[in-house]
């Protein structure tokens, strides 16, 4: 079973590595524009400084300045939300866990909404962080309070804090926001790659291999919460430290996404369950797979939102939903089903 | 490797005193038996001594040095633990359970070797879980689970066991078969500690520690603590104590009074 499970695993990463490129040229080539392959790759070159541009300054520009950018942003920020899924899922040992759950994509909204809409002078990214780590630490604040801090606490905790937070933010929406901002920001709120260039790649992906790789090297370790925080501190874990620490990166990685694309839902939930059908429950396995799987599965969608309703486009995060929710609510089933 | 506990005292939420004050040394050479009622203390007074959580007041002490004086990986490449009761949401397999006892001898990157996978399954076989290595946790039984587990503290090759109720969930035969592989490795070496609620199993092992409400109420050798006064005493109930006619070693009944 294990050497059938290793084999089932290199076949994955594999495949998932191979496709990221082709799907994102496809991404790339799809929607109004008539493209081929073969005019990225030149466009993408020429760019590069290989070969010669082939296309009209027009055409180089929808793809250099626009499509290009926004694909490499969706991989980023979708294998950034799995990897973050699937890293609280495994420290507070709840399988519904995410950026969601625990508060912290509320709390990055309401950074992002007070930088934006209250005029704090604050770049927004570094807003966003700021309001993922308060709701962190309001979460693990009141997690604490409660008595010893215990995973089915820190959800709980979790909870309050993202209600509090996003009724917060509303209200900040609801009072200054008019005419077509609203539809602005409502989009972000949503979650929308449809504003990302290259200052959205650098960030993400800055964030993502800065945060993502070190956890992904250690990620073995994740392994020892599977019996609970005693049993891995019998295995020479600090839990609590090593919780702490972890949930803090997720929330600079999270307050770093959240800041460029809003609130992308279901991606960290669902992405980090498919890929354990495939990998098991190993992190070494499950952490890597997961950030591929993730870019893809973002990817794919914000193609969707884009290109479904030519020329208007959805909130990528409605497209998320949209599949999201059956497969969270499968999920539940199936749990009901083994349990 | 000896454990001496000095003065330990553990309240819980603050206020709930659960040890009051205990001194105790498990000896380096030999099994030792930790018995008592329910909610005497039993379970919070190994999780001390396997340096899992801490005192509020008091030492424990490793070889005479304080044991969280060493690094938490150090201390988990000398003592290994079975707890009680342990499930887990994901769906290992008892191969990867018992190479999670590798993880202390692991470098930080965790990588494994062939010779972790060769201690793995050689403790899943000397717990007597081998033909379940490529089966998934979740889908054993209460008693298997439990062998499982002592095989992942095995393979941790731990010099120090500490065990918490390894017997639960088993049957007669299994129960037996797990108290004789804990005296096996008491003779090759190990010190090994288990809170047993069998008093006749406890015979097994060559000291006793008898726990009464957050007291230690005797410590010794086996026919000096559980003397059948003692025993009806701290339990309430009528004891007899004598050697099992088939077996020969000490063996307790209890009625209730």
């Amino acid at each position: 079973m294990m050497a059938a499970r290793r084999r089932r695993i290199a076949i994955g990463a594999i495949a998932l590595a191979v496709a990221t490129p082709l799907l994102a040229t496809l991404a790339v080539v799809l929607g109004a524009a008539d493209l081929s392959f073969g005019d990225v790759w030149a466009t993408i070159g020429a760019h590069l400084g290989i070969g010669q541009p082939v296309l009209t300054p027009i055409e180089d520009g929808i793809v250099w300045q626009r499509r290009v950018p926004r694909v490499l942003t969706a991989i980023a920020v979708g294998a950034g939300l799995a990897v973050c899924g699937a890293v609280m899922q495994s420290v507070t040992r709840n399988p519904l866990a995410d950026p969601y759950l625990l508060g912290l994509s509320s709390g990055a909204s309401l950074g992002a909404v007070c930088a934006l809409l209250l005029g704090v002078a604050i770049p927004l990214p570094i807003a966003a962080f700021g309001g993922a780590a308060l709701a962190l630490a309001l979460t693990v604040g009141l997690a604490t309070g409660i008595g010893q801090v215990t995973p089915t606490r820190t959800v709980l905790a979790g909870l309050a804090v993202s209600s509090m937070l996003g009724a917060i933010t509303s209200l900040i929406i609801f009072w200054t926001v008019t005419g077509d901002s609203y539809r602005e920001i409502l989009g972000w709120l949503l979650g929308t790659l449809a504003a990302a260039r290259w200052e959205a790649v650098a960030l993400t992906w800055i964030g993502l291999v800065a945060i993502v790789v070190p956890i992904v090297l250690v990620a073995r370790r994740l392994d020892a919460f599977a019996f609970g925080d005693r049993h891995a501190a019998s295995l020479g874990i600090h839990p609590g430290r090593t919780r702490l620490l972890l949930l803090a990166a997720t929330a600079l990685l999270t307050g770093i996404l959240v800041s460029v694309s809003g609130a992308i839902g279901f991606v960290g939930l669902i992405v980090p369950h498919a890929v354990r059908l495939l990998t098991g429950p190993g992190h070494r396995a499950l952490l890597p797979l997961s950030a591929l799987a993730g870019g893809i599965v973002l990817l794919v969608a914000d193609t969707i939102a884009r290109t479904a309703f030519e020329p208007r486009e959805l909130p990528v995060g409605i497209v998320t939903a949209l599949v999201g929710a059956p497969a969270f609510a499968a999920i539940l089933l199936r749990r009901r089903v083994e349990t | 490797m000896t454990l001496e506990a000095r003065g330990i005292v553990v309240d819980v939420d603050g206020s709930t005193r659960i040890l009051h004050g205990i001194d105790v040394v498990v000896p380096g050479t030999g099994l030792t038996a930790l018995v008592g009622p329910n909610g005497s203390g039993k379970s919070t007074l190994l999780r001390q001594l396997s340096g899992v959580e801490r005192p509020t007041h008091g030492t424990v002490l490793l070889d005479g040095a304080d044991l969280h004086a060493l690094g938490r990986r150090e201390r988990a490449r000398r003592i290994a633990v079975v707890e009680q009761e342990a499930a887990s949401e994901l769906a290992l397999t008892c191969l990867e359970v018992a190479m999670l006892g590798r993880m202390p001898h692991q470098g930080l990157l965790g990588a494994t070797s062939r010779e972790d996978r060769v201690v793995a399954t050689e403790a899943l076989r000397r717990a007597g879980a081998d033909a379940w290595a490529e089966r998934s946790f979740a889908s054993l039984s209460g008693g298997e689970r439990q062998r499982v587990r002592l095989a992942a503290a095995l393979a941790q090759q731990p010099r120090i066991l500490v065990l918490d109720e390894p017997t639960n969930h088993l049957d007669v035969r299994a129960s037996l078969e797990t108290i004789a592989l804990l005296r096996t490795l008491a003779d090759d070496g190990v010190t090994v500690v288990a809170a047993l609620h069998d008093l006749t199993l406890a015979g097994w092992a060559d000291h006793v520690a008898l726990l009464a409400d957050g007291r230690l109420a005797a410590s010794g050798p086996v026919a000096e603590v559980l003397t059948a006064e003692r025993i009806a005493s701290v339990y309430d109930v009528r004891a007899h104590v004598g050697p099992d006619p088939l077996t020969g070693r000490l063996a307790v009944t209890v009625a209730l009074p």
